[in-house]
């Protein structure tokens, strides 16, 4: 699908250009020039001012389905610079949170847009002092104010959660800060129970199709995992001791029966981080040290088993599921392997510099673990369980990978993932990619390398089974970027039919920064 | 001779210290800030002297309620730094105003010597934690001093036992 003219020319109305303007001035007092001239697609990493946006009917390419009701939030690291000083790494920025509505009639649909920054203790200080006052993850900021606990830090820029009417903010650190789902305005850290307070909360809570919602944190040596009921009350929680230190655990995978994490050999150099270097700036990595794979009995949470396999860092998990009699049960799981963490790290502050980094993917893997099977794990570590771990690879470039919701915790057919498609040395994504697991099938769309496209997520068509068997009869919904245009957009495609390319661009009057996390919920 | 807030350590406070110890490898290793601390509230209410030579003032800003009370653990070496303090004194939050609260000091012994302060909100009588053993109430250090991942040290909490002078911390 092109573009047409006339779309073009109502994106250069004058309200736009003078904002963009004002966009790009504030982009060169941070050295804008830099990111425009080597590395136009990492212009928004410049970030935003701490402003809120809102535009209202915005303009829309193509035709947006008139199933499609509802509201679209996403969450991302939106503020990178405060004064003089400037975030070192993407994962710094403070929450940015975005809402775009879909509503209007058949035929008709009106599209809105709105953002306001996560109103933190930290971004609240901040931004009345005019410069930074904390530690960020990674970027080494001496203390200039009380640093009281986990939440202390939190910048609240990960995903978002609507539980039971109320819409969180996620980090994983700390907190989930509730926000108003109409105003976006920040009401506080959601305080689970009164011994829940300020602990660690993951960003990718799981949502099973009852609604049922586990998530986990950890700290140091220790973790917490949750069973949260749809209504919002915390049914179970339960802190215990890591097999291993878990400084940096971002995700994880929930099967009919099972909680499975991949801990990454990993650990934090303590005199580092007293040194003053950053949290990130103190992570060791361990090459030659395991993966441990965690699984953990959704029925019991003290009953744990740990399978090991060669060091490998996850960020993302599209599904698990699980079959077999109790004892030797075969756990399914997809996820997407990403480069050791000294590399991922190093690139991440690249692009923090408006620096493009040498061309990397990460890749889709799929693994069986035989739980109680005989054997050693993949390349003959032994096991700390008795499991035979199966690795499936393939090649392309992806990241963010995503399930149909009426899927999560059951055997799933289909994943979705953005990739990269002849990008040559250009940072990021530009086109979107559906597996199907069964047949092996493989279908992308792409646009051009002027367009960085984000997480899409699926959202069910209305009418189509609510149970698994309803799998893929959706549209993916998520953002993008047009480099030539400088805006940002909405791109909305039929997942049944990916190849066929956007049904919709909605056009914001502006550009936004790249986020990392969103969920559609319907009207 | 009136013995002014000096308190042997509490039952409470012996269990808190040795939470912080294991709190301290904890936040270590985490983005959590300040582990727990000495702040407790001694077993016998104190008796504040009015007479003292060595009395001093604190100034509390940053209070964000007036519910439960203030706790103050002043310590007189590194070795004791938020273990074992030579002082506790309570006040009732409720008398904050804007924030803000006045607290006296008595009896201070002489030298250098280095406090935190925590708001104890729910009147428990010390610092909650929450299920990671991070803490759930606000509390600060002399000087204002922060810890980089971890309380700060002694020395940089320390201030002069100057009697009628008066030390500003910050809560917020």
């Amino acid at each position: 699908m092109t573009m047409q003219r006339r779309d073009w020319l109502k994106l250069g109305a004058a309200g736009a250009l003078a904002w963009t303007g004002a966009q790009e001035a504030w982009a060169q007092g941070l050295g804008g020039a830099a990111f425009a001239s080597t590395a136009p697609e990492l212009a928004p990493l410049q970030g935003l001012r701490g402003e809120d946006l809102d535009a209202r009917d915005l303009v829309i390419e193509g035709r947006v389905p008139d199933g499609l009701r509802g509201t679209y939030y996403r969450n991302g690291p939106g503020l990178m610079a405060r004064g003089e000083e400037r975030y070192r790494h993407w994962f710094d920025g403070d929450g940015l949170v975005q809402a775009w509505t879909f509503g209007g009639s058949a035929g008709r649909a009106q599209v809105r847009h709105k953002a306001r920054f996560v109103q933190t203790r930290k971004f609240k200080a901040e931004a009345e002092a005019g410069r930074f006052l904390l530690p960020a993850f990674g970027t080494a900021i001496p203390p200039r104010m009380a640093i009281q606990n986990a939440d202390s830090l939190n910048v609240a820029n990960t995903s978002v959660l609507m539980l039971n009417g109320r819409l969180h903010a996620l980090w994983e650190g700390g907190s989930a800060y509730e926000l108003d789902p109409h105003t976006l305005a920040t009401r506080g850290p959601r305080v689970w129970s009164p011994e829940l307070a300020g602990m660690p909360f993951s960003a990718h809570p799981k949502v099973e199709p009852d609604g049922t919602v586990w998530n986990f944190g950890t700290a140091g040596d220790r973790m917490v995992v949750y069973q949260i009921s749809a209504r919002g009350q915390v049914l179970r929680s339960e802190v215990f001791d890591a097999p291993v230190p878990v400084p940096m655990v971002h995700d994880f995978a929930v099967s009919q029966r099972f909680l499975v994490f991949l801990l990454p050999p990993v650990d934090l150099d303590v005199a580092a981080l007293r040194g003053g270097q950053s949290m990130l700036d103190s992570m060791r990595w361990h090459a030659q040290e395991a993966t441990r794979v965690l699984v953990i009995d959704k029925a019991d949470f003290s009953r744990r088993r740990v399978f090991e396999m060669p060091a490998s860092l996850v960020f993302h998990f599209g599904n698990a599921w699980d079959e077999g009699p109790a004892g030797a049960e075969t756990l399914h799981l997809d996820y997407v392997e990403s480069r050791p963490l000294p590399q991922v790290n190093a690139e991440l502050r690249q692009v923090m510099r408006g620096e493009r980094p040498a061309p990397q993917t990460s890749q889709p893997r799929f693994m069986r673990l035989q739980m109680g099977a005989a054997g050693a794990g993949v390349a003959g570590l032994s096991p700390a369980s008795a499991g035979r771990i199966t690795l499936q690879s393939r090649s392309e470039s992806v990241e963010f990978p995503v399930v149909d919701p009426r899927v999560v915790g059951q055997r799933h057919r289909h994943v979705y993932y953005p990739t990269a498609v002849d990008l040559g040395t250009r940072w990021g994504f530009n086109g979107l990619m559906h597996l199907d697991l069964d047949s092996g099938r493989r279908e992308r769309f792409a646009f051009g390398p002027e367009v960085v496209l984000e997480e899409h997520v699926l959202v069910p068509k209305p009418g189509t089974p609510q149970g698994v068997a309803g799998e893929g009869q959706a549209w993916l919904l998520g953002l993008g970027y047009d480099c030539r245009r400088q805006r940002s957009f909405a791109s909305i495609f039929d997942a049944q039919a990916l190849s066929a390319g956007p049904l919709a661009r909605v056009w914001l009057p502006y550009w936004v920064t790249y986020g990392f996390h969103g969920k559609f919920y319907a009207a | 001779m009136k013995k002014t807030a000096i308190t042997t350590q509490s039952r409470t406070a012996r269990r808190i210290s040795s939470r912080f110890v294991c709190g301290l490898a904890l936040c270590a290793a985490t983005t959590c800030g300040v582990p727990a601390l000495a702040a407790d509230a001694p077993t016998a209410p104190p008796a504040v002297s009015v007479s003292s030579p060595a009395e001093m003032e604190l100034e509390l800003s940053g209070i964000a309620s007036g519910e439960g009370q203030i706790l103050v653990s002043v310590f007189a070496t590194p070795e004791e730094w938020l273990k074992k303090p030579v002082a506790v004194v309570r006040a009732l939050a409720s008398a904050q105003k804007d924030g803000r609260l006045l607290i006296k000091l008595g009896a201070l012994p002489a030298g250098r010597l280095a406090l935190n302060v925590a708001h104890d909100i729910n009147g428990n009588g010390r610092l909650d934690m929450n299920a990671m053993r991070m803490p759930t109430e606000p509390f600060a250090f002399s000087n204002n001093a922060t810890g980089m991942f971890g309380p700060p040290k002694f020395d940089a909490a320390l201030f002069d036992v100057q009697a009628g002078a008066r030390l500003s911390v910050s809560l917020k």
